[in-house]
Parts: C-alpha cells; sequence; structure tokens
C-alpha cells in the first residue's frame, strides 16, 4: 500500500494538474492574466502554509480558486483605478457572497478555450506564444520553458511580460474567435502545440535528446484541444501523431543515453497502448475527409508503429504518404525525409536525385538533417569521399553530443 | 494604443505554406531523426543563441518541479 502523498506533494500534484485551468477562469472573470497569475500564485503559496498546519481541504483547486478571487478582490479594491474594475469586483463579490456548500462555489469554468487562443493570438510572436501557452496552460514556471529554448531565464521572463502586456494593451479579449476567424486561428493554435511537442521529441541542443516533460505536456494540451473542438479532424490528426511518435520513446534511447536508430530499437519497448489509441483516432478521422498535414505524419508515424519489424516496413507506403506531403507542404525538411523514405523503398541513388533538388534550397547550409542524410545516402551508394564531407558537415553543425556520438559511429560503421 | 499593440510582428506560418512559398521548418520525423541522426537547429533568428542553462533557480511558485526526461530502461 502506498504511502499518503504529502502536503508538498498534493500541492505540487494539484497546481501542476488543475493550474491551467484555474488560471484560465480567473484571468477570463477579471479580463487580467497578470492579475490572475499573480493572485493564483499567492494563493499557493498561502495553501502552503495552511494546508501543511490544517491538512488537506476537501477540494484543493476550489481552495486555491477561492483564495485566488480573494485576493483579486483585495488588491482591485486598492487599486487606483478600481473604478474602471466594477465590473470585475461586482463578479468576484458574487462569487464571494455565494454559501460555501453551494455546488457553483467550487465549480471552476473552464475557460482553457479561451485561454489557449489568446495566448496564441497573430499578434504576439510565434516564440512568444509557445512560451504563453506552456505558461499558462501548461503550468511550467518560467525557468522551465527558458530551459526548453535555452534562454537566459530573465530573458523568457521579458518575454513571457511582454506578451501578456501586449494582450493587455491591446484588449485581446479572451473568448473562442469568431466563427470566420476560426480556422486560421486554429491553424495557430496546433502550430504551437506541435512545436512544444517537437521540442520534447528532438531537444534542440543539451546532452539529452527528449525532453519527455515537453512532448507529454504538449500531448496533454493537444487533449484538451480536441475535447473541445471535437469536429476538427487536423486537431485529432495532430494528436495521433503525437501519441504514434512518443509510443517509441523508450526504445530511442539506451542505458549510456545514446541515441538508438529506428532500426535498431527494440520493438518491444514501444508503448502498444499509445500506437492503438493513435491508429484509432487515424481509423476515425482520415475518412471524414478532411485530410491535412498532421493526419498524413501521423499516418507515417503509423506505418512505422505498426511494422512488426524494421525489415518489414512499407517504405511504398511512406514514400506515397510523403509525397502527399509534400504536395501539401513542399519544404525542404519534408523532401529531404521523403528522399530518405525512397532510399528504401527504391535506392540510395533514386534518392539522390531528389537530394540535389534540395540542395539550391535557402537555408540549406545550417540545415544538418540535410547533411546527416547525405552521409548516409553517399556512404551507401559507395560514395565515400563525399560521404566523409557529409558527416563531417553534419557533426559540425550538431550541438548535441549523443547526436554527434551517433554521427560519428554511423560513419564509421557505413565507411568501414 | 490599442490598435499598435495588435500590429505584431508577422507571424508567419512555420507549419504551412503561403501562396507557394516552401519554408523551412522543423517538426518530428523518424527517418532522419531516428532513423539518422538528423536534427535542425530552429532558425536563429528566431531563437536566441544557446546558453546553458545550468542550474534550476528554484521558483518560489510552487516547489521544485524537476524538468527531468524519464527513462526507462531495464536491465
Amino acid at each position: 500500500m502506498l504511502p499518503p502523498l504529502s502536503t508538498e506533494q498534493v500541492i505540487e500534484r494539484t497546481v501542476r494538474e488543475e493550474w491551467g485551468r484555474i488560471l484560465a477562469s480567473l484571468a477570463s472573470g477579471l479580463n487580467d492574466l497578470q492579475l490572475a497569475e499573480d493572485c493564483l500564485q499567492e494563493a499557493v503559496i498561502s495553501a502552503m502554509d495552511h494546508w501543511g498546519r490544517n491538512g488537506l481541504p476537501r477540494s484543493p483547486s476550489a481552495w486555491l480558486i477561492i483564495v485566488a478571487r480573494r485576493k483579486a478582490l483585495d488588491k482591485l479594491r486598492r487599486a487606483q483605478n478600481f473604478a474602471r474594475k466594477e465590473n470585475e469586483i461586482a463578479y468576484l463579490l458574487e462569487l464571494e457572497n455565494r454559501p460555501l456548500d453551494d455546488p457553483m462555489t467550487e465549480t471552476i469554468p473552464d475557460k482553457r478555450l479561451e485561454m489557449i487562443f489568446t495566448c496564441c493570438h497573430p499578434a504576439l510572436e510565434r516564440k512568444s506564444q509557445v512560451a504563453l501557452t506552456l505558461r499558462t496552460l501548461g503550468g511550467l514556471s518560467t525557468d522551465e520553458i527558458a530551459a526548453a529554448f535555452l534562454d537566459k531565464p530573465s530573458s523568457m521572463q521579458k518575454r513571457i511580460t511582454r506578451a501578456k502586456q501586449q494582450i493587455a494593451r491591446g484588449g485581446i479579449p479572451y473568448e473562442v474567435p469568431q466563427d470566420a476567424d476560426l480556422p486560421e486561428r486554429i491553424s495557430t493554435v496546433l502550430s504551437v502545440l506541435y512545436l512544444i511537442f517537437n521540442e520534447g521529441y528532438s531537444a534542440n541542443s543539451g546532452t539529452t535528446v527528449l525532453r519527455s516533460d515537453l512532448s507529454g505536456e504538449a500531448i496533454r494540451l493537444t487533449r484538451i484541444i480536441v475535447a473541445l473542438l471535437p469536429n476538427d479532424c487536423e486537431a485529432a490528426g495532430l494528436l495521433a501523431l503525437m501519441l504514434l511518435h512518443d509510443s517509441r520513446r523508450n526504445a530511442r534511447v539506451g542505458p549510456a543515453g545514446e541515441i538508438i536508430a529506428l532500426e535498431d530499437q527494440n520493438r518491444k519497448r514501444w508503448d502498444r497502448e499509445k500506437i492503438q489509441e493513435g491508429v484509432a483516432i487515424l481509423k476515425e478521422t482520415l475518412p471524414k475527409q478532411g485530410i491535412g498535414p498532421y493526419q498524413i505524419q501521423a499516418a507515417i508515424s503509423a506505418v512505422h508503429a505498426q511494422s512488426p519489424a524494421w525489415e518489414q516496413t512499407d517504405w511504398a507506403e511512406i514514400v506515397a504518404l510523403y509525397e502527399l506531403l509534400f504536395a501539401m507542404q513542399p519544404t525542404s525538411v519534408v523532401q529531404v525525409n521523403l528522399a530518405v523514405a525512397v532510399s528504401y523503398a527504391q535506392t540510395p541513388d533514386a534518392a539522390l536525385v531528389i537530394m540535389e533538388k534540395v540542395a539550391t534550397a535557402a537555408k540549406i547550409q545550417s540545415y544538418q538533417p540535410y547533411y546527416a542524410a547525405m552521409g548516409n545516402l553517399l556512404a551507401r551508394a559507395g560514395r565515400i569521399t563525399e560521404a566523409k564531407v557529409s558527416f563531417e558537415n553534419a557533426i559540425e553543425l550538431s550541438e548535441n553530443a549523443q547526436e554527434i556520438a551517433f554521427l560519428k559511429n554511423a560513419a564509421r560503421r557505413l565507411l568501414h | 494604443m490599442a490598435g499598435d499593440a495588435l500590429q505584431g510582428s508577422d507571424t508567419a506560418t512555420t507549419v504551412s505554406v503561403r501562396e507557394g512559398k516552401a519554408e523551412t521548418i522543423d517538426g518530428p520525423f523518424a527517418e532522419t531523426k531516428e532513423q539518422l541522426g538528423g536534427y535542425y537547429l530552429l532558425d536563429c533568428t528566431d531563437m536566441d543563441e544557446a546558453l546553458k542553462y545550468a542550474a534550476m533557480i528554484p521558483t518560489s511558485e510552487f516547489g521544485r518541479i524537476e524538468v527531468r526526461p524519464v527513462m526507462v530502461w531495464d536491465t
């Protein structure tokens, strides 16, 4: 039997799980994200004190929001501009005056959908959208977000503060956008979640490759979006994509932290539940004819997920899917991955023909996967000298210690 | 002014193509990232240069929350 959780653990868990929901509700009611955050943080500090002395309340999250609201009321009354805050004060007083056993007192309206649209407002820079989403809905601390982007915490703090100020000054409302704007706005939200997941899937620098917290966070947030927008095919596709990629997490890294190639992964370590869920989502979504890049990427990942062994991978299917994806997103990234798939479906030489088209693309000079792929393809095509150069370039562009080790080993293996 | 704040920087979509202009984007692609050790450092004009972030400053907000990948390995 497990020991009961300590007060600190309960607080940490409650905050982690409920932060987004509580904050969204507060921010929307107060029409002020910064104020909401300040009050909620103070409520959490109070909780650590009170719950430690008096034991845990019946409903920790209700306790937090009630205390946060009281603090907000306090601050608003004392603020210089309280006359303009009449509505917010009235709202808070009304909640405050409800009897304690009124179920509505404990109900925390779910305003997370409104919040995520606010965080992903087009007025904000993409990086700020991501940071704000992680902060408000994910409940990540500024330090954690800074670490994800390898920023200085002070820079990230400034960025987040600026973003909140933009929202306040711009009068950006905490609401779901109008129908006409919705498709574009949803697209932005999904992009932000995709980026957050990608950070976790392949951390861009540092000594570890995976940041499972971020991937898990992205999945959690995407689940919320899917639940709130059940008819959006790409949202569902994005969730499937995340689950299917994430299913391989435990097989991607070895005991010494080394990267294990897809080809060499122990497929018994793939998470079957995540695969099942991802595939089920696709089975339901694909027939709806709302096909898009996320669903296609999910389908590609599903082909891998459902293949019992590397040798049995249906590469022809993967190539077909990449060609479809390329038609929608004719980017270098997609092209390089298409080429790699072609190298397995057909030959490395066929793949190199495609790679030639990428060679002239913009930003290719700093594009590490291009060189990693070229090294592999050239080596397999028997063009040893050129392969060596490519591998060297790839290593040069890598910032991740494990990536570098992987590339060195690959070069050694392929070039004897 | 309220209007100014809304004229933020152009958040050109990083995932989709606009008017045929293909952008180099990053994403979780197994064929390069998992199979070949490829990864892409996001556009540096958008991200600050990396400064190794050593210690987690304990936040006063709420306890310390570990940010470490959880790796399961049965020997």
